[in-house]
C-alpha cells in the first residue's frame, strides 16, 4: 500500500536532498559544488531560500512536487513535475534566475563554467509536463514507488524528463514506462572537468 | 524617465550581451525572440541594467518581467522612487 500526496512545507528537507542526490545522478559529482563553490549544506540553505519565494513553473517550486508514502506514512520517494511555460516563462530561465539571485556574485564569477554546461542544455516544450528531480530513498529502492509515482504524475498526459545519458537504471525504468529518446546532446568537456555526471544529456518523452 | 531613450540604453547592453548588432528593441521583446538570449546571458544582462542604472531588482521583480516593457516599468519606477 501507498500514499501519494503533493508536498507541504514540511517537506522542504526531503525535496532539498531529493535535488541533491538526483543532480548527482548516482555519482559522487555535485554539479552545484563543482559549478560555484559550494558545499551540499550551503546549496540546501539556498534552495530553501528559493522555495520560500514559491516560484510557479519551474521544478524548485515546492508546490510542484509529488511525494509518495508508505503504509507507514513515510516517505519513500518524490519528484518535480510542471507544465512548461504555464507560468509565462521558461522554467529554464525562471531556476536560473532564482538560482542566480541566491548566489549573487558566485554565480558572476563562474559564467565561463556555466558556458560549458550550458551547451548540453535540451529546451523543453511548452505545454508538455516536466518530470525532474525523480528520486528514491535508498531504503525504499526496488520496492516500485517511482514506477507508481511515474504513473500516478504522466497518466494521460504528453511528458518529458531529462538526465544524464549514463544514468542506465534511470533510463530503463523510464524505457519501461513508455518514454523513448528523443534528443542527445554533449560536450566531452564537462566530464574532464567534472561539472556533470556524464558529458551527455538526453531528453526522453512520451505521449499521453 | 523617457521610454525612449530607456530603450536605447537597453538597445546598447543587450546587443553588447548576446553579441548581436541592430536588434530592434519593442516593448514585447523577450528572450524567445531574440537568438542567444537564453538563461545565461538574461542574466548577465540584469546585472548590466542593475549596473547601468545603479538599481536592484528583487527576485520576485525577476521573475514577473516577462518582456522588455516590464523591465522598463521597473527602471522607471525604482528611479523615480
Amino acid at each position: 500500500m501507498f500514499n501519494i500526496r503533493k508536498a507541504q512545507n514540511s517537506d522542504f528537507d526531503f525535496i532539498a536532498e531529493a535535488i541533491i542526490e538526483s543532480e548527482k545522478s548516482g555519482s559522487n559529482i555535485f554539479p552545484y559544488g563543482m559549478l560555484f563553490d559550494v558545499t551540499e549544506i550551503e546549496f540546501k540553505n539556498l534552495l530553501f531560500q528559493i522555495f520560500e519565494e514559491e516560484i510557479e513553473g519551474q521544478p524548485w517550486d515546492y508546490q510542484s512536487w509529488l511525494i509518495i508514502e508508505t503504509e507507514n506514512g513515510e516517505i519513500a520517494a518524490g519528484l518535480s513535475t510542471w507544465l512548461e511555460g504555464s507560468a509565462g516563462m521558461s522554467s529554464d530561465l525562471l531556476k536560473t534566475q532564482s538560482l542566480g539571485f541566491v548566489l549573487g556574485e558566485k554565480w558572476h564569477n563562474n559564467t565561463d563554467k556555466l558556458e560549458l554546461v550550458s551547451r548540453v542544455n535540451i529546451p523543453r516544450k511548452n505545454e508538455t509536463w516536466q518530470l525532474e528531480h525523480l528520486y528514491t530513498l535508498e531504503n525504499h529502492r526496488g520496492k516500485g514507488f517511482m514506477k507508481q509515482l511515474i504513473e500516478y504524475a504522466v497518466a494521460g498526459k504528453n511528458a518529458e524528463i531529462q538526465l544524464i545519458d549514463n544514468n542506465v537504471a534511470a533510463k530503463k525504468l523510464y524505457e519501461k514506462l513508455g518514454f523513448t529518446v528523443d534528443i542527445k546532446q554533449c560536450e566531452p568537456q564537462i566530464e574532464r572537468l567534472q561539472l556533470l555526471s556524464g558529458p551527455c544529456k538526453i531528453k526522453m518523452i512520451k505521449n499521453g | 524617465m523617457d521610454r525612449e531613450i530607456i530603450k536605447n540604453d537597453l538597445k546598447g547592453i543587450f546587443e553588447e550581451v548576446v553579441s548581436t548588432p541592430n536588434i530592434e528593441i519593442t516593448e514585447t521583446l523577450n528572450a524567445e525572440l531574440v537568438d542567444r538570449w537564453d538563461s545565461l546571458t538574461h542574466l548577465t544582462m540584469i546585472a548590466k541594467v542593475e549596473e547601468f542604472y545603479d538599481i536592484k531588482f528583487k527576485l520576485k521583480e525577476l521573475i514577473g518581467m516577462k518582456n522588455v516593457g516590464d523591465m522598463m516599468n521597473l527602471i522607471i519606477s525604482k528611479k523615480s522612487a
